[in-house]
This record gives C-alpha cells, structure tokens and sequence, in this order.
C-alpha cells in the first residue's frame, strides 16, 4: 500500500526566502549603520564648519575691534598740551594711516572739546579748541568710568555705511576722552566672508539683538531686532554659553528652520551668526541617505535575483533526482538522473545511477531466470504429458492385452466345462463313481481359473482406472445378509458357524453397491475358507467417528505380523493361503482397490494362533 | 419343444460340437454357421426358431449380424442370444441394449444354457 501523498512545499522557495531573508537583513543592517555614522559625520561635519565660519567671523571682527583700540591707544598718549598741536598731529597721522577711522575728537578731561579731525578732509582740523561741552555725553561718561566706550551702530543715510562711535580715555594723567568715528565695513565684510553655501548667510547683532550687519541691508536700516527669536535670545542671556551649544537650530525671521552657529565679539558686547536653512545644511545627508537606499534596494534586487538562481541551481539537481526516482518507482529501470554538478548532488546522482543499474541488471537477471524456469517447466510439463500419454497408451495396451487374454481363455475353458458339464450330468451314457468324482475336481478347477481370469481383469481395470463406480444409496445391512447367505453353504459344510450383528444405527450408505458387496464377499469367504471346523466368522457393522466400519472376525490361524503388510498386495498370500493352494491372491488386492476408491481403508487386526479380524471403512455420508 | 430348429454360430469347432451335441442331445435340430455371412445366409433361408450368437466372429461383430438379422424382415423376428467370452461387468447389459434378447456367458453353464433357450424358443417375447 503506497503511504499517503504528504503536501509537498517548493524548496526552491524555501532557499529563496531564507538566501534573500539574510542577504535583505545583511544589506539594510549595514546601510541603516553606515547611514547614522555618515548622518553623524555628516552632521558634525557642516556644523563645524557652520561653528568655524562663525568663529573666524568673530576673530575678525574683533582683531579689526582691537586694530581700531590700539590705533587709539597709539593717539591716547597724554601731551603737554592736551589740545594742542601735537595731539592734532597724532590725529593727521592715524587718520592717514586708518582709513577705517574717518573723525577723530578730543575731549579734555572736563569735557570739552578740543581737537577734531576728519579725514574726508584730511588735515581739516576744527579748531574750536576746547569749545563745546561734551561732559554729559555717553561716550565720555562711559569712557571715562570703563576706560572703553562703544557706540550704537549707526547708518549713513545716503549709502547705508554703518560707523560707530568709539572712545577711549587717554592714558593718565591728563584722562581726557578720545571718540573716534569708526567705519565698519570690515564688520560687514567679515559678516560677507562668513555665509556658507549658497543659501547660507551670516549677521552680527548687538548686546540688545539689534542687527548691526545683515546680507539684507534693509532690515539694518530698519533697526530690526532678533531679540525675539529663540536661539538668538538663548545667545545672548548666555542660557546657550555651553560649548555644545554654539551650534543650534532655530528659525530665522521668515520661520525657516536653520543650522544656527554663533560667536561673541568682546568687546563690544556683538554676536555674529552663521546660519544656514537646514534643507540646505543637509541636503548632502540627505542624497548620501538617498543614495545609500538606491543602492540598498539595488543590492536588495541583485541578491534576491542572485537568490533565486542560487536556489534554483541547487534545487534544480534535487528535483530532477527526485523525478527520475518517481520514474524508477514506476518501473522506468532505464531511467538515469543527468546531474553533472561536481559535489555531494553529484555524488548522490551517481550513487542513485549505480544502484538502478543493479537493480536492472538483478531485474533482467530475474526476468530471464523466471523465463528459463518457465521454459523448463514448459519441457517438463511437455515432457510429463507425453509420459502421461505412453502410460495411458500402455495402460490401454494392457486392458486390451487382458481383455483379449480374459476372451481367449474363456472360449476353451467353456470347452472343459462344457463337456465335463455334459458328461457330469451323463447325457451320453453313464459315469462311475470315480469318472464323477474326476469331473467334479476338473469343474472345480475351471471354476477356480475363471475367478482368477474376473479378478485379473477387475484388478487391471482399477489400476487403469477405468472403473466408475455406480454410486447410490443402498441397504448395508442388505449387502451384509446377501453376503452371509452366499458362504453360509460353503461354511456350513466346513462346520464354522457364520454370524452377523449390525449396529441400528447403521443404515443406508452411498457407494456402488457391487462393488461393495464384492469386497464384503471377498473377506468372508476368505474368512471361511481358512476357519477351521468348530469355528466362527463374525460379520459385523457399526458407525464411528462418523464413518461406517465393518468387521470380519474369524477365529482362523491368524497372519504373521511380517505378512500383514503384504496381504493387501497381488498374488501375494500368508503362510494358510499358500497351503490351501486356493485363492487367487488377488481378492485382498483388488478388495483394497475397492475401498479406496470410496475413500475408505482397509487393514487386519491379526495374532497368530487367535484368528483375524478384516477391517474397512466407508467415510461418513453427507446427511 | 419338437424339433425346433436353432442356428448356432460359433467359430470355435469344439465349442460348436459342445452346443450342438448338448442341443441335438435335448431334441433341437441344429444349424451351423462359423462367420457372420454364413449366419446371415443360413437364417434367410432357413428362418429358425433360435440364434446363438457369438459375439467374436471371423467376418464381423455379432452386434452387427445382429442389426443386419434386424434389418431383413424376413429375420427381423428370429429370438437371438449373445454367447460370448467376453463376459466382463456390464456386459450383459449392453448386448441387451443393443437389441439381443438374451445373454448367456462363456464358459456356459449347460443347465442355464439349456433354460434360457427353451424360454426363447417359443418366439421373441416369448
């Protein structure tokens, strides 16, 4: 019985799956870290240069702040005359050396001014000497409580130059004031040379948030505060002083989100911002992201192509060892698997070639020994048939023998009987008592060789089996009287007294009732024959085991155990037999003939000295 | 019982003079025939009461004389006994099936030879 078919999943899918699971998982795993680290770098990378710019912005601004102070501190040195000729002569010289410084203005210690020069007119000097009084201005009050004074921005209105006033005390002892008109086109220059990329830009504002330099000039004049904006206002309460913090995001006035970097500039109290708009700052980022995730879903494609072709190079010998396997198992023993890969597939390919070779090879060696065996059988049934014939032949040849023989000697042994008959009953005259006596003897000779003559021939025509039993029903204990009464003369002349006792069970049996009765006649007149005078032969019949059995019991001189056996063969007589020199020797033969043609048995139960007793069954009948 | 006139065919001389000594003893008359054609030519002309027939003849099969008396009309009523040798089990059956009105076996008893033909001497049936 072939095993129940079990659901049969694609290997070829289960490979793909799990070579693409590993591949996918390889692939995005890696490119997830390389893009963090890369964002990381990345990131740091334009926030650095977003906190450099800002720095160098502010490194510039205040060594052009510092140029400016020393410049002053040059014409700061006091003089003897605090307002005279040589402190107007140390104005001409930085005014000619600093152009960024266009006015120059001394006030003397009490507040007034005493030397103002211009360089837009160079040498110009105004010489209302110690004139008016600047006593309560912020620069001088300022500068002379911190030494250092720095103005608000201020705006030409025709170009939009910004300046700024700055003033210094003179060194002592004279502390008077030196306010210089400053020009801060370096500030804005510095602010220019600060913006990154291209939507990138930088402004500087003051300690309130006012814009001192800004790309849009503009909001400048307009005096705009970014105080307001978040990252800016954190710049400047100093919430944002940690060192991490310099660079920040924020939005600008517009509400762009920006990479704001920030730088002070101390004095005088300025920022400079370096901002740029984060689409901008991290479009590299971005495109390096984006580029990771083509090649990520590129990779993705090649492996699960690559995969599939893996799998299907593996699967492919698999399944066409599996198909030839199924063809083998349906007896395709030609069949062979075509894998030509030189590995374990390989190997197991041969190995399943190898063994289907064999089996071929036992199979034809199988078939043609089955076919020889046939042959053989074929001869030997050839051969048992025509043996079958000779011997049915020779078995015909011996019944016609028999039958020619049976007529031949009946047709002169009717002559001895004829005419001994005829004499006998003294037809042709009279006999003496001797002639009579002679007769009888030759009657009874001619009556004992045609006994011989019916037995040989039953004897051949059971052994030829030419005998069909005429099967019927009849009375046993009917065939058993017939029986008794044809010996009763016979016994009764020798003195042995004959007796029958039949169980009342017994009844009717099926057999060919001659035959039967042939059998029963046989054993008694046997039984009588060798009884000697005085004795008795009983005939008896009873049912056992669901056959019928019948007996005769004789009280005779018994048989030898050495010729039980052979009794039941032809012409073969115990020891009384021979001695009687009556009997043909064939009844017993013919009498076992008979009973096993009914499917019975036949044997004797014998004793010397005690008699004998004859057996036969008869098998039970069908009710 | 007078003279009655029975053809004995028999190809056998000493079985001949038995029948014919034992019948002519008992006061038949006898006519003999030792082939069936003699049989055949014998009971034509002679119309006896009673055939003994052999069943082994030189010529043909006592079956077929048989048929061949059965075939003439004038023979066709003529009593006929099988005497054979071949005296095996059924025997007797078959002869009678083949039309014999009577069989006697070889060797013969005289006595029963000698009942069975004065029973069909009288005619067939009879």
């Amino acid at each position: 019985m072939e095993p129940p078919a079990r659901p049969h999943h694609r290997l070829i899918w289960k490979y793909t799956v799990v070579v693409v699971t590993l591949v996918a998982a390889a692939i995005v795993s890696v490119g997830v870290i390389e893009s963090y680290f890369s964002y990381q770098d990345s990131t740091r990378a334009v926030t650095g240069v977003a906190a450099d710019k800002a720095s160098s912005a502010a490194v510039s601004i205040d060594q052009f702040i510092q140029e400016i102070l020393g410049d002053l501190e040059s014409v700061a040195q006091p003089t003897v005359d605090p307002g005279g000729p040589e402190r107007l002569q140390s104005f001409r010289g930085l005014l000619g050396r600093q152009k960024l410084v266009s006015q120059l203005t001394y006030l003397d210690s009490s507040g007034k001014e005493c030397v103002r020069a211009y360089s837009f007119e160079i040498n110009q000097v105004d010489s209302r000497t110690c004139g008016s009084d600047r006593s309560t201005s912020q620069e001088f009050i300022r500068a002379r409580a911190e030494q250092q004074y720095f103005g608000s921005v201020a705006f030409d209105e025709r170009d939009g130059r910004a300046h700024m006033t700055i003033a210094v005390t003179e060194d002592a002892p004279g502390e008077g004031v030196i306010v210089a008109d400053v020009d801060l086109r370096s500030v804005r220059e510095a602010i220019d040379r600060a913006r990154i990329g291209t939507a990138g830009y930088a402004y500087a504002v003051d300690a309130q948030g006012e814009l001192i330099a800004h790309p849009d000039i503009n909001l400048v004049l307009a005096h705009t505060s970014f105080a307001a904006l978040p990252h800016v206002r954190a710049a400047l309460t100093g919430a944002a002083a940690a060192p991490a913090d310099v660079v920040t995001t924020g939005r600008d006035p517009d509400g762009r989100e920006v990479l704001s970097a920030f730088h002070s500039v101390e004095p005088p109290g300025w920022w400079v911002f370096v901002e740029e708009p984060l689409t901008e700052a991290f479009a590299p980022i971005e495109s390096a992201i984006w580029r990771t995730v083509l090649l990520l879903v590129v990779f993705l494609i090649l492996a699960v192509v690559t995969s599939v072709l893996l799998a299907r190079n593996l699967v492919r010998p698999i399944e066409s060892i599996q198909a030839a396997a199924a063809k083998i198992g349906s007896g395709a023993l030609d069949q062979r698997i075509e894998v030509s890969s030189r590995d374990e597939l390989g190997a197991l390919a041969d190995e399943f070639n190898r063994m289907a070779a064999r089996l071929h090879t036992f199979y034809a060696g199988l078939e043609q020994q089955v076919q020889e065996r046939t042959r053989e059988l074929a001869t030997a049934l050839a051969e048992l048939d025509e043996k079958t014939r000779e011997l049915e032949a020779a078995s015909h040849h011996k019944s016609e023998f028999l039958a020619n023989m049976s007529h031949e000697l009946r047709t002169p042994l009717n002559a001895i009987n004829g005419f001994s008959q005829v004499l006998r009953r003294q037809l042709f005259g009279e006999i003496n008592e001797k002639q009579a006596e002679y007769l009888d003897d030759i009657l009874g000779s001619a009556r004992h060789l045609l006994s011989l003559i019916d037995d040989v021939l039953d004897l051949s025509k059971v052994e030829a089996g030419q005998i069909d039993l005429q099967v019927a029903a009849f009375s046993l204990p009917g065939a058993l009287e017939r029986g008794v009464v044809i010996v009763r003369e016979r016994a009764t002349k020798g003195g042995v007294r004959v007796s029958l006792s039949s169980d009342p069970g017994v009844d009717t049996v099926m057999g060919d009732e001659r035959r039967i009765r042939q059998v029963i006649f046989n054993l008694l007149s046997n039984a009588v024959k060798f009884t000697p005078a005085g004795g008795t032969v009983d005939i008896a019949a009873a049912q056992l085991d669901g056959e019928v059995r019948v007996s005769v019991s004789d009280t005779g001189p018994g048989i030898a155990p050495d010729d039980q056996g052979r009794i039941f063969d032809e012409f073969q007589q115990a020891a009384a037999g021979k001695e009687q020199r009556e009997g043909t020797g064939l009844g017993l033969a013919l009498s076992k003939r008979l009973v096993e043609l009914h499917g019975g048995r036949i044997w004797v139960d014998s004793e010397l000295g005690k008699g004998s007793t004859f057996v036969f069954t008869l098998p039970a009948q069908p009710a | 019982m007078a003279g009655e006139q029975i053809l004995v065919v028999e190809d056998n001389e000493k079985n001949m003079k038995l029948f014919r000594d034992v019948l002519q003893a008992t006061g038949y008359r006898t006519l003999e025939a030792s082939t069936g054609g003699q049989a055949l030519m014998l009971a034509t002309e002679h119309g006896p009461a009673l055939v003994l027939m052999d069943i082994r003849l030189p010529d043909m099969d006592g079956v077929e004389a048989l048929s061949r008396l059965r075939m003439d009309e004038r023979t066709a009523f003529i009593p006929v006994l099988a005497v054979t040798a071949q005296a095996m089990k059924g025997d007797s059956e078959r002869f009678k099936e083949a039309g014999f009105d009577g069989y006697v076996s070889k060797p013969v008893d005289i006595d029963e030879l000698l009942t069975t033909v004065e029973q069909h001497c009288g005619g067939r049936g009879g």
